[in-house]
């Protein structure tokens, strides 16, 4: 180890000293030199750290006596995220030797990872704005089961350089620069209208608050105040209390749509979906103005598909297209989402390409589950407002609550049989090829297509009322995506026959009768010594 | 059941003989469409757990009971406030905590089956609702035995398999301890031997 020690670069005593506490953790003894982050990150940081010093300046300089503090804490916070960034890029030495990828960080808390190559699964840049003018690109490297706090993230080498260690950690590489010959593009550029498609979300009013807030404590600091100046706007157009409130809300809205709407527009900027021959096929997207983000995920990883339709956007035929991956955590959606939210026609279109080998599951007519599904739908859309309304008049007996609150559920019962009727049409499953496909969901519906062998089991549940009504639901682990995919109450023959279409091998075993049982193979592995466990009374 | 002949009496003399299981009571689902002669069902596991489950299962709630009814009574008898509702709610939670101490654990003794083969993990649970799952030996990724206080009185364990999907692992509560051990190296060494895949 001590040979090793030499070689780490700069040679700090101190630096050594340290890296005595973590020296156990480093497996494989190399000769391989520690290699630093790229110069230019300093500079970043020097131009944040004047641009951050500004806000506290101008305040100080301009309004001594005004309420500053916003402003000076700004700065402090903005000086304080320099400084510590600086500090990072002084102690972080990445090195790649034979078989893993190394990096050591931190100052107060000192950080030592070590990933092999082999489970490397991606290697992605993205570059923020500084970084770009810089020609500087952040590496991010991925382990299939990697959870989200777990990135090994090298903020930033050259653009050169991250080049060359995404073509050294990721092998099957075969051009040496990005080949254009090689991408097949299956969408360049989305139309500016989809802008429209994709800002209507309920979140826009508290980003709008937030910013609000934000803006309200931003222009105290230069004496204006905002509320005062909006309250004698509206007081001049002849307002009442109900038009302020009117009013603002709407206002919140409004901006809460720019805001998303910039947003949208920065992030997909030249938004380019690539199938490419890179990494033995993968499926590329690359987007932003400001920030450029560029994610592959590799045919070896994708495993399906899911065309996601929330109620709301299904009438006017939107839906949003995820790829089914492995390696990808299913809480980081945007890696998984390779169209945002879009006409349906351009996401089928677009899901014909996605799939690495041609197929196209999601063009296929699913079987519909049984009409009892439907029956036991309209059961409890009936039967729950009626228990929260039976709950209602007992909770008012006893005088908890207002005599005439139970009649309030009663008045949700057309929309939940609506939501049943909807959720029933949902319903559906089958096969195609190599795929499985299910699709259910009321408020969401969701269509998704998984490749059988991306199936890691099945789960069959059945409550007491669907045996009643012969149905079961499926439900498909996978690694995969959400984990967890379900086709909720089909008939009992449509699941078992899925079942055995999907994983013969398996149903072979467990699930009996049909036309193929002529071919049913006798289960030899009985003959194990641990067969017997629990049955001991064979042998009497 | 002729496959039956075949099994030697190996097993841990506490493993009780038990009368022939997989008819007529197991629960096998049918499809039901009469239209076909021979329709598709899914066969029950081939093992019982354990019988002391039974008494396991009844420890365990009487515990949970003491817990939660000793827990509202409390709070019944300390805020004279919420009693007028509270009262209702504790005959409620009684009736239910009845019902899963007489009725429970008996009927999921009756229900629960479990079996192993050279391919796959294959559990039926549940008792109102029902839970058939199987797991293919070569998608498991850990397999752990567990033993809490009160199961290692009674010599049970419990088998868990885990996947790579969190809901697609599984648990085999109220297993004979040795059937546990005997199960999960017998499991190990299959799985050493079957090739997972890289998922």
């Amino acid at each position: 180890m001590s040979a090793e020690r030499t070689t780490v670069a700069p040679p700090e005593p101190a630096e050594l000293a340290a890296m005595s506490e973590v020296d156990m953790s480093i497996p494989v003894p190399s000769e391989e030199p520690w290699l630093g982050l790229d110069f230019r990150v300093v500079w970043i940081d020097a131009v944040k750290f004047l641009v951050s010093l500004a806000p506290g300046l101008i305040g100080l300089i301009y309004f001594p006596t005004g309420p500053i503090w916003p402003l000076l804490a700004a700065s402090a916070f903005g000086v304080t995220g320099t400084v510590l960034d600086f500090k990072r890029w002084l102690h972080t030495r990445y090195r790649i030797t034979e078989g893993h990828v190394e990096r050591r960080t931190g100052w107060l808390v000192r950080k030592f990872r070590n990933v092999p190559r082999e489970r490397i699964r991606s290697v992605d840049t993205s570059a923020k704005l500084f970084h770009r003018m810089a020609g500087l690109r952040i590496v991010h490297i991925g382990t299939g089961e990697a959870r989200m706090s777990a990135t090994f993230k090298l903020d930033a080498l050259s653009r050169h350089k991250a080049e060359a260690l995404r073509l050294l950690l990721v092998p099957d590489q075969q051009a040496e620069e990005q080949d254009e010959s090689a991408e097949q593009k299956i969408l360049s550029g989305i139309p500016w209208y989809w802008v429209f498609y994709n800002i209507f979300n309920f979140w826009a009013f508290f980003a709008a608050a937030f910013f609000l807030n934000v803006g309200y404590w931003f222009l105290d600091s230069f004496g204006i105040n905002l509320l005062a100046v909006v309250d004698g706007l509206i007081s001049s157009t002849g307002g009442g209390v109900t038009g302020k409130i009117v009013f603002s809300v709407l206002a919140a809205f409004v901006l809460g749509f720019c805001g998303l709407a910039i947003d949208f527009a920065s992030k997909y900027w030249n938004f380019e979906l690539v199938r490419t021959t890179e990494k033995g096929g993968a499926l590329l997207t690359r987007h932003g103005l400001l920030s450029i983000q560029t994610v592959y995920r590799e045919d070896s990883r994708i495993r399906g598909i899911d065309l996601h339709e929330p109620l709301l956007w299904r009438w006017i035929r939107l839906a949003e297209t995820k790829v089914v991956t492995t390696g990808i955590h299913s809480a980081r959606e945007e890696s998984a989402k390779v169209l945002p939210r879009s006409p349906r026609g351009t996401a089928r279109r677009v899901a014909k390409y996605v799939l690495p080998d041609g197929f196209d599951p999601l063009e296929a007519r699913l079987l519909r589950h049984p009409v009892s599904a439907l029956g036991r739908r309209l059961f409890w859309a009936t039967n729950m407002p009626l228990l929260v309304a039976g709950l209602l008049v007992w909770l008012a007996s006893i005088g908890s609550t207002a005599p005439d609150a139970w009649q309030f559920p009663l008045l949700f019962l057309p929309l939940t049989w609506i939501l049943a009727l909807v959720a029933y049409f949902s319903l559906g499953h089958t096969r195609v090829g190599p795929y499985i496909v299910v699709r259910s969901g009321a408020m969401a519906r969701s269509t998704v297509a998984l490749q059988n062998r991306a199936v890691i089991g099945w789960t069959l549940q059945q409550t007491l009322f669907q045996r009643l009504w012969k149905q079961i639901t499926i439900g498909i682990p996978t690694a995969a995506g959400s984990r967890y995919y379900r086709a909720p109450d089909a008939g009992v023959d449509q699941a078992l026959a899925f079942i055995k279409g999907a994983t013969p091998w398996l149903a072979e075993e467990f699930i009996d009768g049909g036309s193929a049982s002529a071919s049913f193979v006798p289960r030899t592995n009985l003959d194990h010594p641990s067969g017997g466990f629990g049955s001991r009374n064979a042998a009497h | 059941m002729d496959q039956m002949s075949s099994f030697t009496s190996a097993g841990s003399p506490e493993v009780e003989p038990e009368t022939p299981e997989v008819e007529p009571e197991a629960p096998v689902v049918e499809s039901g469409s009469p239209a076909s002669d021979d329709p598709l069902r899914i066969r029950a596991p081939l093992y019982r757990l354990d019988r002391r489950f039974i008494l396991w299962r009844t420890l365990n709630t009487s515990l949970w009971a003491v817990g939660v009814i000793g827990t509202l009574i409390g709070f019944y008898w300390y805020f004279e406030s919420i009693r007028e509702w509270m009262g209702p709610v504790i005959w409620i939670m009684a009736a239910i905590f009845l019902v899963n101490l007489l009725v429970m654990p008996t009927y999921r003794y009756l229900v629960h089956r479990w079996e192993t083969t050279d391919r796959a993990v294959y559990t039926l649970t549940g008792w109102v609702t029902r839970e058939w799952r199987i797991i293919p030996i070569s998608r498991i990724q850990s397999i752990d035995t567990v033993q809490g206080p009160l199961e290692r009185k009674l010599n049970l364990a419990t088998i868990k398999v885990t996947t790579a999907s969190r809901q697609g692992g599984v648990s085999i509560e109220g297993l004979n301890s040795d059937v546990a051990t005997e199960t999960v190296r017998r499991l190990n060494e299959i799985t050493q031997q079957t090739r997972g895949d890289a998922t």
